[in-house]
């Protein structure tokens, strides 16, 4: 099982309204997890590499997923996708993106560049569930 | 204006004295008994002087003329007469030039054939006046008796025209601009051709019966023209008229000497003329006749080669002209083409660059469009998720009602995506066998074609293109879900076929593919609004619904790959589909 009950999950989405959704998602999927919620990409690597207000390493307990929202203003998803790729220790976290794209190009994108899985937004109960199936998939392929 | 002053004394002095001394040379050619040179060089200095210097310098050609008639005429009224010879030799250039201005302009007389006859037009208007005026005059101070005024006047009319006619070309064009290039070879050539053509007349003209007795030679003195041709086609105006100069002042000197073809003398008659008897004067007017014979087919040669290698030469320059002007046009024609080659490349550019603009600005737009919209969907989710217990049934139909509208948005939003999607990425083009294509697309649609009761037709296998095998199947996923739609007929059929497009040149080798169906078909009217964005011909919930991109991203795959799309339709009997691929 990847994702133990006591991991964070990371969530960095900019908007109010999609965090919400996600949030609640989670809950009825039966997800007890803690949540951290991050509304850009400077927090969201802030708290990866626990700098400035996340310097205690007990406030940043490393998560156990990243769900990464592409477009956010500042430091976008793509750019926090590649810095956590490259570094040898964070690129073990499995990064699920958030995308408002069923596209297939789009998607064979991000896992191209990095990516375990994917939700297409609004994130559901349903679409939770599917994502993390497919990350354990991924995941016992890794290992 | 002092300085100006200054040329022109110049001028007209130098034009004077130039004058009296072709005046001096000309009388030296006289012909042995008779007063009259067969060419009169003066008239031609003349011409030139004013057709270079302008009307300006005629007291320069009048100076000069009063001071040779002066010197030729030995009778009492010499002074007079001179006087009225000399202005009419003055009007005759002065009246030559301005016929010639009035009829080709400022232009050079020598480049052109029909210039060049214009100018031999003027010349010989202006020498009649001249000599009229001369003729009459000789009469009128009683040097010439009236009988001989008609010959005294052919001879002065032809003389003097003969005289501009072989002269003033040769003047005016030494102060023109020549092009040609004188390369060694090219002086080499000229050489060649000045002494072959002086040996040749020479030949012709000179007295060579003591040593080679050709009787023959008489009447080949027409054998030179061909070297006039030769001046011609190889050298410019100028060296053409110096050539004719040359050869007239051979034949002219050997005339006057009392040789060549156009020398008429009868022993018979020189010896009965020295003897004075009165046989002997009735052959004295044969003798006389005889002189004005040589003289007059003197002339005639002489302004006959003239005219001969002025129109050759004009015509030649003109051609090269028009050669060199042809050859300008081609350069420039070249030039421009390149011009609006580049200019065209730049505004399709340009027009590319804001195709990937307006494409990536709806990408962009409605990426951000999507997120407010998916914010109201899922907060009327939440309310009616948490909130079912306080709404009533209207309320809750209100919100379902909302949530079906924000996926409307969402659908169009999505469609522009889509769209915009066709445009912003590259084709992957490969070869396609879209007998397979159609397959896996028929085979995707299969429950959907049973429940309708649509029987998919191919009458035969569609070939292998080169194409984006994914695009060209959403093509035939759209046409076929289209006439699976609309179509209300209770046997249902789509046919799917294509053939070679027929060659007319500039679209061989494209195919023509077509999909047919036996719907409802589309009222004329609407056949060109079809494939308008967001365009739709039913009501919203009418025949499945939709959001009417579906032909819009068709039309724009087809155009991608370089084809067309069109149809063909009969209201409630059915529609066609036609559209392009190019087979290589």
């Amino acid at each position: 099982m990847p994702l133990a009950p006591h991991q964070t999950i990371l969530l960095v989405e900019d908007s109010p309204e999609d965090r919400e959704a996600t949030l609640r998602a989670i809950k009825k999927a039966g997800l007890s997890n803690p949540v951290h919620w991050c509304d850009n990409g400077d927090k969201a690597l802030d708290y990866l590499y626990r700098r400035g207000e996340f310097a205690d390493p007990a406030k940043s307990p490393r998560p156990g997923v990243i769900l990464l929202d592409l477009n956010m203003p500042g430091t976008d998803g793509r750019e926090v996708m590649s810095e956590v790729t490259q570094d040898p220790d964070l690129k073990l976290i499995p990064i699920v993106v958030l995308t408002t794209s069923s596209d297939e190009r789009d998607i064979d994108a991000f896992f191209a560049s990095g990516a375990k899985s994917y939700i297409v937004k609004p994130v559901t109960q349903d679409g939770i569930l599917k994502a993390v199936q497919r990350l354990e998939s991924v995941w016992s392929f890794n290992f | 204006m002092r300085s100006s002053a200054a040329i022109w004394v110049l001028r007209v002095s130098a034009v004077a004295a130039i004058y009296y001394a072709a005046a001096r040379l000309g009388l030296t050619w006289q012909l042995p008994g008779t007063n009259a040179s067969p060419v009169w060089p003066p008239s031609g200095i003349g011409f030139a002087a004013v057709l270079l210097l302008g009307y300006r310098v005629w007291p320069g050609i009048a100076v000069g003329a009063f001071l040779a008639n002066l010197q030729t005429l030995h009778t009492t009224n010499a002074g007079f007469a001179a006087i009225g010879i000399c202005a009419g030799n003055t009007l005759e250039q002065i009246v030559g030039v301005f016929v010639l201005r009035q009829l080709i302009g400022s232009r050079n007389p020598l480049e052109r054939a029909g210039d060049v006859f214009c100018f031999v037009v003027a010349a010989g208007v202006g020498c009649l006046l001249g000599s009229i005026n001369g003729t009459a005059n000789l009469w009128w101070w009683g040097i010439v008796p009236s009988e001989s005024c008609r010959q005294v006047w052919l001879a002065w009319w032809l003389g003097d025209t003969a005289g501009v006619l072989i002269l003033a070309p040769v003047i005016f064009s030494l102060f023109q601009k020549s092009d040609v290039e004188w390369t060694r070879l090219r002086v080499l050539e000229a050489f060649a051709l000045f002494v072959s053509l002086a040996a040749a007349t020479q030949f012709l003209f000179g007295d060579h019966r003591g040593w080679l007795n050709l009787e023959l030679l008489d009447s080949l003195a027409y054998a030179v023209v061909p070297g006039l041709a030769w001046a011609a086609f190889r050298f410019s105006p100028r060296e053409t008229a110096l050539a004719a100069a040359l050869m007239s002042v051979i034949a002219i000197i050997n005339t006057s000497n009392g040789s060549g073809p156009f020398f008429r003398s009868d022993p018979a008659v020189a010896d009965a003329a020295s003897i004075g008897s009165d046989a002997g004067s009735v052959r004295h007017v044969d003798a006389q006749r005889l002189r004005a014979e040589s003289l007059l087919m003197l002339q005639i040669f002489v302004i006959a080669i003239a005219v001969t290698s002025a129109t050759l030469s004009g015509a030649v320059s003109e051609r090269n002209r028009s050669e060199q002007g042809l050859r300008e046009l081609n350069v420039t024609l070249e030039q421009r083409v390149a011009d609006r080659t580049a200019e065209l490349q730049q505004a399709n550019a340009a027009l590319e660059r804001s195709n990937q603009e307006l494409d990536d600005f709806a990408h962009i737009a409605s990426h951000d469009l999507k997120e407010p919209l998916r914010g109201i969907n899922t907060y009327s989710a939440f309310l009616l998720e948490d909130y079912s217990d306080k709404l009533d049934a209207d309320g809750q139909a209100k919100l379902n009602t909302l949530q079906k509208l924000t996926r409307r948005m969402e659908s169009l939003i999505e469609s522009l995506l889509m769209y915009s999607r066709v445009g912003r990425t590259e084709l992957a083009v490969q070869d396609t066998n879209l007998n397979e294509t159609l397959a896996d697309i028929v085979e995707t649609l299969d429950i959907r074609l049973r429940e309708l009761g649509v029987e998919i037709r191919q009458p035969h296998p569609l070939p292998t293109i080169r194409c984006d095998g994914v695009r060209v199947g959403e093509v035939f996923r759209n046409l076929i879900t289209n006439a699976m739609k609309y179509n209300d007929k209770p046997q249902k059929w789509i046919e799917i076929g294509c053939e070679p497009q027929p060659a007319n040149g500039t679209n061989g080798g494209a195919m023509v593919f077509h999909v047919r169906d036996n719907g409802i078909g589309i009222r004329e009217k609407h056949l060109d609004s079809v494939f308008r964005i967001f365009k739709r011909l039913h009501g919203r919930d009418e025949y499945g619904g939709g959001t009417g991109i579906g032909l819009t991203i068709v039309k724009k795959i087809v155009e991608r790959h370089g084809g067309r799309i069109w149809l063909e339709s009969t209201f409630g009997e059915g529609t066609t589909f036609f559209f392009t691929l190019a087979q290589g």
